[in-house]
């Protein structure tokens, strides 16, 4: 599913107008964004929690010149899905 | 910071800023995230710009030993979520690192050459030598051994040379554990003076370039050999790096900024450093912009050697932003700053 039809889809769902559905679902996005970046973790309940985590820093050889490279810390956006889908999930036979 | 926030907390934020009420807000949360679902359960992929990629990914079956029973168990193959960011987002949440880029650590080293076999021999008898000797006389020390070693060579070939009639075998050098010929002893001196030569300028730069950033010795003993496989502790300025965000949280909430009169421009504050201060977080703080640090460092040169390692407790001036130009609204005044802090960056990892 694409975004565009998962949009759809919301405005077919939700008994609201759809001007109301986009901007619901922008102020959503920068309301996820903002926080996440703040380095809160967002629970949702049924759903997931999204979250940061620290990937430390580290040192890679280049394979080709073999240049000893480090490489920063960096900060990666995480999800953990819930207990609830990850059993509905599993009991998917096939697609 | 770095607290829980629940579907509640989401409808709150929504409902201060848009006009839509809390309960209908909570609603529509609660209908997206389900419909992501029955999207995932249906096509296994879902895509939503501005958040990310969910998809379905396949497990395959695996066999496992039961702690309990230590009997054999299979895990019957099933699919699992697997989530991708959207770039946007990945490099918003990234953002308290997004200055800090890859750096090549063995430009250095690439000098080096590949050292023949028998050269190899006099370069770990040199090694155990260079660890002893203190830094300052470093260079002049090993070279008068490198001379000493020579000399004592060379007069082995003397000696060579003059009982040459004479079937007796010549003393060996000091530094070959091989029985080697006359020629070859020759030869072996002068790899050896090549090696010491070639060991000593390596050494050397290697110093040179690695001063400001080591403390430690056994820092120094461990860079010295790359080639046998110690754990290798990385000279990471640790301001930069060490810290998490939860530390760095900490410290930006105990901070109370002491703001100044207006009479005086000069300076808007003054902060002291604690564990997890970052200059950058500063501007952030004062300026709006992380990317004005280095004008924080400007106004401190004087009393900071290396904007990435400042010591606990010093006191750092917060210049008026008057002073440099510094507005977070403008596109090109956070270009200049970007540049200048490119440019400092660059001079202190050269350094």
């Amino acid at each position: 599913m694409n975004n565009k039809e998962f949009e759809k889809k919301l405005c077919d769902t939700l008994p609201l107008k759809t001007d109301v559905v986009t901007q619901l679902n922008q102020q959503l996005l920068v309301v996820l964004e903002q926080e996440l970046a703040n380095g809160n973790s967002v629970c949702l309940s049924s759903f997931g929690t999204f979250e940061l985590k620290k990937k430390a820093e580290r040192i890679t050889k280049h394979p080709s010149t073999k240049n000893r490279i480090l490489i920063p810390p960096k900060l990666v956006l995480n999800f953990t899905p819930s207990k609830s889908i990850k059993t509905a999930i599993k009991k998917i036979k096939s697609l | 910071m770095n607290d829980k926030v629940t579907e509640i907390d989401i409808a709150k934020r929504i409902n201060e800023q848009i006009n839509v009420s809390e309960p209908i807000a909570a609603d529509f949360i609660s209908t997206y995230f389900s419909l992501i679902r029955e999207g995932l359960e249906a096509d296994g992929v879902v895509k939503i710009t501005g958040l990310g990629t969910f998809k379905l990914v396949m497990t395959e079956s695996r066999k496992i030993v039961s702690v309990h029973t230590k009997e054999d168990q299979e895990i019957p193959s099933h699919y699992r979520i697997t989530f991708t960011p959207d770039k946007e987002l990945a490099f918003r949440v990234n953002e308290p690192y997004a200055h800090l880029t890859t750096i090549n650590l063995d430009e250095a080293d690439l000098k080096e050459e590949p050292i023949e076999p028998i050269a190899n021999a006099a370069r770990e008898y040199f090694d155990d030598e260079i660890h002893e000797i203190p830094l300052p006389i470093n260079a002049p020390v090993l070279n008068k051994d490198v001379e000493s070693y020579v000399s004592d060579a060379d007069q082995d070939d003397l000696e060579v040379s003059e009982n040459e009639t004479q079937p007796v075998e010549s003393p060996e050098p000091v530094l070959s554990s091989e029985p080697i010929g006359k020629k070859k002893s020759s030869l072996s001196s002068a790899l050896v003076v090549a090696a010491s030569c070639l060991l000593t300028v390596v050494v050397f730069l290697f110093f040179y370039l690695a001063i400001p950033y080591i403390t430690d010795k056994e820092d120094l003993q461990a860079q010295d050999q790359p080639e046998t496989e110690q754990p290798f502790v990385p000279e990471v300025p640790p301001e930069v790096y060490s810290d998490s965000i939860a530390v760095s949280d900490s410290s930006a909430e105990v901070k109370e900024p002491v703001f100044e009169p207006a009479q005086e421009p000069a300076s808007l504050a003054s902060e002291t450093i604690r564990y997890g201060s970052r200059l950058t977080l500063l501007a952030q703080k004062y300026y709006g912009n992380k990317h004005f640090w280095c004008y924080i460092y400007e106004e401190n040169k004087s009393h900071i050697s290396n904007p990435n390692l400042i010591g606990i407790g010093t006191k750092i001036i917060i210049p008026h932003p008057s002073k440099y130009g510094i507005d977070a609204n403008s596109s090109a005044s956070v270009e200049k700053a970007k540049s200048y802090s490119r440019e400092l960056n660059n001079k202190v990892y050269k350094d």
